[in-house]
């Protein structure tokens, strides 16, 4: 019983803590999912004045580990009174130059910062509000999100992986 | 009580999925087959699920379709009687499991999973269903422990 009242007190002083409030996400042109552990989001950045046909760089946030997507479950069940605003994605980053498909970056981290709305990543910053593209603090193209699916085929082109539909064409 | 409860509940969705895949042919189809191809564009390209879709779920969807049909309705009979109980659960989690490992897997699918495991552990078709009569009759058999 004690130990059920300090849970349920800590959990109350939690909710009453003011806290930074996240951006509305009909606000944001970028959209995250904090509490999606088993998403794949596909960041395509290009630089001012071009097009994504001439080239572009891909931001891939990846889904989290196993025993990260068991503590999701945990932050939906306190959603109600502890509301999460920031996270961390294991992040690969892809290039496409020329046509030509390549890994940048295989393994980092993205944060993810709902209140400030910027995804801080290891060589740039993206506003999720307008989807500025930040590099050396300065605006260098912008970034859109990519549809999951499309963000997969463009990956299977990369490694040389078709879909059995195209295949069997 | 309450664990009866749920395993009703369980039961009803069980018998929910089983019936619409009645329904929608499953196995006198390639509907299944539809829902792969589908599927696999939706999931990582490297993962294991994709893997198992593109050479097992895809070249052998008829079998996979008896096995998720028939399985489907036989743990709902199962968990709805209390008629071996225990294995029905047991099968029910060995089925979120597979799908889990072939191309479905949802942080959800792990409450669900454990949500069977209480009727793994306890006899509770003993408590309610035809394992308590069948137990009477067949005391050294696991299937109605």
């Amino acid at each position: 019983m004690p130990a059920f009242l300090a849970l349920l007190s800590s959990l109350l002083l939690l909710g009453c803590t003011p806290r930074a409030q996240p951006l509305p996400t009909d606000q944001l042109q970028i959209r995250i999912n904090l509490l999606c552990t088993t998403c794949d989001d596909f960041l395509q950045c290009t630089a001012a004045g071009q097009s994504p046909n001439s080239g572009f760089t891909l931001y891939r946030l990846r889904e989290k580990s196993f025993f990260a997507q068991i503590a999701t479950i945990w932050d939906y069940l306190i959603q109600w009174v502890h509301r999460k605003t920031s996270d961390s994605r294991p992040l690969t980053i892809y290039e496409e130059k020329d046509s030509a498909p390549r890994v940048l970056v295989a393994d980092s981290v993205a944060k993810v910062d709902m209140v400030t709305g910027l995804i801080m990543l290891p060589d740039s910053t993206i506003d999720m509000r307008d989807g500025n593209w930040i590099v050396n603090g300065e605006s260098a193209g912008v970034c859109r999100t990519m549809v999951r699916r499309d963000g997969y085929r463009w990956l299977r082109s990369l490694l040389n992986k078709p879909l059995p539909t195209e295949t069997a064409q | 009580m309450a664990l009866l409860g749920l395993r009703y509940l369980l039961a009803i969705f069980f018998a929910g999925a089983a019936v619409n895949k009645w329904k929608q042919g499953y196995i006198t189809s390639d509907y299944l087959q539809g829902v792969f191809l589908q599927r696999i564009e939706e999931i990582d390209p490297e993962s294991f699920g994709a893997w198992f879709i593109e050479n097992i779920g895809i070249p052998h969807y008829i079998p996979l379709a008896w096995l998720v049909c028939w399985g489907e309705t036989f743990i709902a009979i199962g968990l709805l009687l209390g008629f071996i109980t225990r294995g029905a659960a047991a099968g029910a989690m060995a089925m979120m499991f597979a799908f889990a490992i072939g191309g479905y897997y949802d942080a959800s699918l792990i409450v669900l999973t454990l949500m069977f495991l209480p009727f793994v552990i306890l006899p509770t078709g003993r408590w309610h269903g035809l394992d308590r009569s069948l137990h009477a009759r067949y005391p050294q058999s696991i299937l109605f422990g």
